[in-house]
């Protein structure tokens, strides 16, 4: 018989049913056999007699159910820890933030955030891609309440740091231009501040649809976005919600940083069922333009050092070209 | 992008976004701000994306040739986005369907950006050299 692997969407060959590996991307992939029973009907069970529940001298709630009763819904299977050596079920199913009227917001949020920041590969290959509102919605909660944060710590120790800055200057007895540092920190005012905390609930969003955005071109190139683009939109929301660690002083901004990075190649790499290479290609793409333009940078003025050609301008001590470059 | 009616979907946010930068670029004093870029204030060699702030500010005052001499791939790209931000909120506000795209055109219309930008930074590296 001919199955498809759920993660690379490519068929094979085989004989049997259970849980078998892909041969083209190495995936475990589980085939339920359709001719085995049901799990609830495993073994026909001899009629029993009705048990009633024993009489016993207590409060009310022990005595037999009324007619009609029937027990509450247990939440949806899924999402819960996967027992050693099972294999994860194929099946996609919303994300618990996507369905936060029933499980409660903050329960919600906070088991879709530990499910895609320490399980992401799990989590984007099982999650559906077709509400990519909740994940903008998640992501920009988080990014604004990290970045409401750290605006904050960063206006109640500009003080502080302007205060270090000019003792630094005056201990390097003003060899070190500290000017713009000083510059960039005192301009942190109550003003600057409060318009930032406005703007950033836009700027979440409008980062999310950019980032999303870059990362879909990236993935069309190399045609690695086979699911579209709900499906970026989608890991980024999802991702950005490790961005709430930039809340976290000093370290917060780059563990944060490398901690989404990880993540959205996971996750794009299992959203799209594109492959770990095609997504860290659309995620490290922009980091690897910057690194290539240095590396070229270097290169160009290497040779045109060697011959003789004037060198670049601001390289050779020479005065820099007009322009911010901006 | 074949979604018709008074949907307000992804194609439309992004309308909202470049209709936003627009209003960035015609009316915050971006230039007065003087900030640099450091690559090119390290190497003295323009980055990929430099002039890309210039371009968009000069077309959202009506210099096209002050745009393009500062970024011909930005001031496209800025000239691009407007345009979608229009046909979005047009499409929006008129009720209309998003043309369907033939299959490929995507992935052709990205590999086109990467090797204009490329293209764009080969020309900024050349036209700074003195």
């Amino acid at each position: 018989m001919r199955a498809r692997c759920f993660r690379c969407q490519e068929t094979f060959d085989t004989d049997r049913f259970g849980t078998q590996t892909c041969p083209h991307c190495g995936a475990e992939v589980y085939l339920p056999d359709p001719n085995a029973p049901a799990p609830g009907a495993a073994a026909p069970q001899p009629p029993q007699p009705p048990s009633l529940p024993p009489i016993v001298a207590g409060g009310p709630g022990w005595g037999a159910p009324p007619p009609g009763w029937s027990p509450p819904p247990s939440p949806p299977p899924g999402w819960g820890p996967v027992p050693p050596g099972a294999v994860p079920p194929p099946a996609q199913q919303p994300a618990p933030f996507a369905e936060r009227r029933r499980r409660g917001f903050l329960a919600s949020y906070v088991q879709t955030w530990k499910l895609a920041a320490v399980d992401p590969i799990r989590f984007f290959r099982q999650v559906r891609v077709d509400d990519a509102g909740s994940a903008v919605l998640f992501g920009a909660i988080a990014v604004t309440i990290g970045n409401w944060v750290a605006l904050v710590l960063s206006y109640l120790s500009a003080n502080a740091t302007m205060s270090f800055v000019a003792q630094l200057t005056r201990r390097m007895h003003g060899r070190v231009d500290t000017l713009p540092l000083l510059e960039a920190v005192g301009g942190l005012t109550l003003k600057s501040l409060v318009a930032q905390v406005i703007a950033t609930p836009i700027m979440a969003v409008v980062g999310l649809y950019l980032t999303a955005g870059l990362f879909h071109l990236l993935l069309l190139v190399v045609r690695g976005a086979g699911r579209g683009f709900p499906a970026t939109l989608t890991v980024v929301g999802y991702a950005s919600g490790i961005l709430l660690l930039r809340a976290l002083p000093v370290c917060g901004g780059i563990v944060a940083l490398v901690w989404f990075i990880v993540a959205a190649v996971h996750g794009l790499s299992e959203a799209q069922r594109c492959g770990s290479g095609k997504a860290a290609f659309a995620v490290l793409g922009p980091l690897a333009l910057l690194c290539l333009c240095a590396c070229l940078a270097g290169l160009v003025a290497g040779v045109a050092g060697m011959g003789g050609l004037g060198g670049i301008p601001g390289l050779d001590g020479g005065t820099p070209p007009q322009g911010t470059g901006i | 992008m074949g979604s018709g009616g008074r949907t307000f979907g992804h194609a439309e946010v992004y309308g909202v976004v470049f209709a936003l930068a627009f209003g960035v670029a015609r009316f915050a004093p971006w230039l007065a701000l003087g900030h640099g870029c450091p690559f090119r204030a390290f190497t003295g060699v323009p980055c990929a994306t430099c002039g890309m702030t210039r371009a968009f500010v000069h077309l959202a005052h009506g210099e096209v040739g002050a745009a393009f001499g500062a970024s011909p791939f930005g001031a496209l790209l800025a000239g691009g986005c407007w345009l979608f931000a229009a046909a979005a909120l047009a499409r929006f506000a008129l009720g209309w369907r998003w043309p369907v795209l033939p299959p490929g055109a995507p992935r052709r219309l990205a590999v086109a950006a990467l090797v204009a930008l490329l293209a764009n930074w080969v020309f900024l590296v050349v036209a700074s050299r003195p």
